[in-house]
């Protein structure tokens, strides 16, 4: 992703787009797709947040990172915590190397980007063997894929957007 | 590098704090107050993610054709004249049957309470294995509460907030349900099997009567699910010599499609007692 260092701060408004785009995020985990697609589907919320705590790490961190965790816990009827530790790891990961990621070529990125995807699911399915002691199916690996290869195509358009200007 | 450590204890609080939370939220039912509050917090969110379900359902409606809408409501009352009669008739028989039973003092109720509910048009976590229905604690929706619909079992309730509560399927790998065979009355547990939308049928012996396409009833034992409700026909019966038990799977007969309504039972130990709140997927007698 190509990062603006000149953006002005205008606080509010980022946050506003912060919430907005999270709120997307969690609505598009929830619609009802045709059981085919439904493990092709990535952790939208996941992947929100790992862009906003690459580009605004002093506005998403843990915080935002546990309550968003924990909204996804409210409306899954999951365990409380069961969204939220893979997701506060993850954050961590970014913002500790997010100086690295953000260097990173696109594709390095995407790469990185789908490894996070991939750890977030597999503490997710982690947590459940320990507490109801069975993984999940194997094609839910899918959405990780799915999750990369969107970051992928966004940035690739982000980035070619920037140049032309 | 300050920043760094700082960072690194606000991480270790946080997980030591998640951790907390998760395993006091798998041992007891202190946080199920906090959840059905912030659950109506989230409720907009639900609300939208509902709207295009419900807008390809209302442009499904809209656009098909009169006729077929004729011709579909002609067929429902003939349906519904056929089984009315059939009511009647059986009617007669349950009276019977509350005789009979009377007679015997069997504290077996003939007829539960039933409300209907509708499915709410999200999908869940795959990894759950749940629904959401519209009806919760504000309609006396209770957990470990039967959930059907009208050609089988759906699940049961495993938890409720004050208008929605979510039901675990059948197929969900730590969920069981006592059946026994319709057509000879032998008893077995079917288990859900995850992923595949099947149910496993463990140890039946190789010389008992079971075919492929016996349906499964429920059997009432364990007192959760109410006796008789058709729950899954057999797909498949693999005899190998060399191992004790049959391999059976089976197909849940109950669809979960959106839009159609779903029954909740008042049945079983929860309704029973006043609140089941030491429910726990491992230590019911309807769980394995």
């Amino acid at each position: 992703m190509i990062l603006e260092h000149n953006d002005s701060t205008r606080i509010t408004h980022v946050t506003f787009r912060i919430a907005v785009s999270l709120a997307l995020a969690t609505v598009l985990m929830l619609v009802a797709m045709p059981e085919q697609l439904v493990y092709f589907r990535p952790n939208f919320a996941v992947l929100v947040l790992i862009y906003w705590s690459l580009r605004r790490p002093q506005h998403v961190g843990l915080t935002v990172a546990f309550l968003v965790g924990l909204m996804l816990d409210i409306i899954n009827f999951t365990l409380i915590g069961h969204y939220i530790l893979p997701t506060i790891v993850v954050v961590y990961v970014v913002v500790r190397f997010g100086y690295r990621i953000r260097s990173m070529s696109v594709g390095m990125q995407t790469i990185t980007v789908w490894g996070l995807l991939m750890l977030d699911l597999g503490i997710f399915k982690l947590i459940n063997g320990f507490f109801y002691s069975h993984f999940g199916e194997f094609f839910m690996w899918m959405g990780t894929v799915t999750g990369a290869l969107m970051w992928l195509f966004l940035s690739l358009y982000t980035s070619r957007k920037f140049r032309r200007k | 590098m300050k920043n760094a450590s700082k960072l690194k204890f606000r991480f270790f609080a946080f997980t030591v704090i998640v951790l907390g939370l998760m395993i006091v939220d798998y041992h007891s039912s202190y946080l199920h107050s906090l959840r059905s509050m912030l659950y109506s917090g989230t409720k907009p969110l639900v609300n939208v993610a509902e709207i295009p379900t419900n807008v390809a359902y209302w442009v499904q409606v809209v656009l098909q054709d009169r006729k077929l809408l004729n011709e579909r409501n002609q067929e429902v009352e003939a349906e519904n004249a056929r089984l009315r009669r059939k009511v009647i008739e059986l009617e007669d028989k349950a009276l019977h049957g509350q005789w009979i039973s009377e007679l015997l003092n069997s504290k077996e109720k003939l007829n539960e309470e039933v409300l209907l509910a509708k499915l709410t048009s999200i999908d869940l976590n795959p990894l759950t294995h749940k629904i959401v229905v519209n009806r919760g604690n504000n309609e006396d929706v209770f957990i470990g509460q039967p959930v059907v619909d009208y050609r089988g079992v759906i699940g049961q309730v495993t938890d409720t907030t004050s208008h929605n509560s979510a039901v675990t399927l059948l197929t969900d790998p730590n969920h069981s349900i006592p059946v026994r065979i319709r057509r000879n009355g032998l008893l077995a547990v079917a288990n859900g099997l995850g992923g595949s939308h099947m149910l496993s049928v463990p140890n039946i012996p190789q010389n008992q009567d079971i075919q492929v396409g016996d349906v499964l009833i429920t059997s009432g034992l364990g007192r959760r699910f109410p006796s008789g409700y058709p729950v899954a026909t057999i797909t498949s019966v693999t005899r190998d010599k060399n191992a004790p038990f049959l391999e059976v799977k089976a197909t849940p007969l109950a669809k979960i499609d959106r839009g159609y309504d779903v029954l909740l039972v008042w049945y079983g130990e929860g309704y029973n007692s006043e609140i089941n709140t030491e429910y726990s997927m491992n230590d019911t007698g309807a769980q394995r």
